[in-house]
């Protein structure tokens, strides 16, 4: 039902563009970044990587485009970057917990985590939702903003997480149960 | 109109909030959002979350698309080489043979003496036989034993003729002459049966053994 897509009707489907690009056209890649950057910033931000957002989806980018003979449009392209923008930051949370810089948000510590800086930015509503994903655990908000935020179905977000549809679905549930207590309690 | 329940509705939800849905289940979806309080408040928790303004950066497109290198395709991988099929075989029947005169020749000498077999291959044919002797039974010769103790006298019969080689066969042949050598056994499969001497009604109850 959903496409995890950001193209829109008329569009050149993004497989067509990675053809251009595989021809010599670099335009092509810069409107498929353009087409699915900041829905993979929105998803690496809200997975608590947001400091370094900027950084993992450039870097995604990069590695999605030296390996896209290995995308076989099986999945979407978008569901493909987030896999991809979740290895990166998987890789680096372990890298941070190995140099004892554990920035992993967990249920404890999680409210204090964006720092003063994005309480410029955010108004009462962002805030509040802000707040209440970080009582999620990783896979839960992983789940729950691609389902809600990005629209992805439980199968492209299972191939996303590496879990089952059945797992993703459990964890979108009590993730939905979570927020809505939260949000109401606020 | 198709019924949907209340736990498929919640399911939806998300699908709804994305315009995921097909005209028909949209308005099955709100027509239950109408009458169901926890549904709709469902929907308005999602509908905060997906439309929350979003932290993350402004990507600059174009800066992303400069780091990439030039799309070089993956170079196929070369088929194989065809193998040589004769040489394979060659090879194969050359270890066979190899591996059984180990084992003939390692084997006990009384296991040996109980066959005796031929294997003739004619250079260019086909046809090669495998055949344990007429006379493979061990001669006694009575005269030639003492009395009071038999002895018991084997002929060595070893024979295993081989044709000048190999190269020559034809494929028929290299086959048969593989399926020969899997019948072949280099040892016997089972202790040899005791062997009358003679006339069980002549001799004094001695039996030789192999």
């Amino acid at each position: 039902m959903t496409s995890g897509s950001d193209q829109r009707q008329g569009e050149e489907p993004d497989l067509g563009l990675i053809g251009r690009w595989k021809s010599g056209d670099g335009r092509a890649a810069t409107i498929l970044v353009a087409r699915h950057s900041q829905a993979l910033a929105r998803f690496v931000a809200s997975s608590g990587g947001r400091v370094e957002t900027e950084e993992i989806v450039q870097d995604t980018f990069v590695r999605a485009f030296a390996a896209i003979d290995s995308f076989r449009g099986e999945s979407s392209f978008r569901t493909w970057l987030f896999t991809i923008a979740r290895r990166l930051l998987m890789d680096r949370r372990r890298a941070e917990k190995r140099r004892g810089n554990t920035v992993e948000i967990s249920d404890t510590d999680s409210v204090s985590e964006y720092g003063a800086l994005d309480t410029i930015l955010a108004e009462e509503t962002a805030e509040r939702v802000r707040l209440a994903l970080t009582k999620l655990t990783p896979t839960q908000r992983e789940v729950f903003t691609l389902r809600v935020q990005q629209g992805l179905a439980y199968k492209e977000i299972a191939e996303v997480v590496g879990s089952t549809e059945g797992a993703a679905r459990v964890h979108y549930h009590n993730a939905v149960e979570t927020i809505k207590r939260l949000l109401k309690d606020d | 109109m198709t019924e949907i329940t209340h736990d498929e509705i919640r399911e939806l939800l998300p699908d709804l909030l994305h315009g995921g849905l097909p005209a028909e289940l949209r308005a099955l979806v709100e027509m239950h959002l109408a009458s169901c309080a926890e549904c709709a408040e469902e929907l308005a928790v999602l509908r905060m979350v997906k439309d929350a303004p979003s932290f993350a950066p402004r990507i600059d497109a174009v800066k992303v698309a400069s780091h990439f290198a030039p799309y070089r395709a993956a170079i196929p991988a070369q088929p194989a080489p065809a193998r040589d099929w004769r040489r394979v075989a060659t090879l194969v029947v050359a270890a066979v043979i190899l591996v059984s005169v180990v084992i003939w020749r390692s084997a006990p000498d009384g296991a040996r003496n109980d066959q005796r077999v031929a294997v003739s291959t004619a250079r260019g044919t086909s046809s090669k036989t495998v055949s344990p002797m007429n006379n493979s039974t061990p001669v006694i010769s009575p005269a030639a034993v003492p009395s009071g103790s038999r002895k018991v006298e084997a002929r060595p019969v070893h024979e295993l003729q081989l044709a000048e080689g190999l190269d020559g066969l034809s494929d028929g042949g290299v086959a048969q002459l593989l399926r020969d050598m899997n019948d072949l056994e280099a040892l016997p499969a089972a202790d040899p049966e005791p062997l009358g001497v003679g006339d069980s009604s002549e001799g004094n109850g001695t039996e030789g053994r192999l």
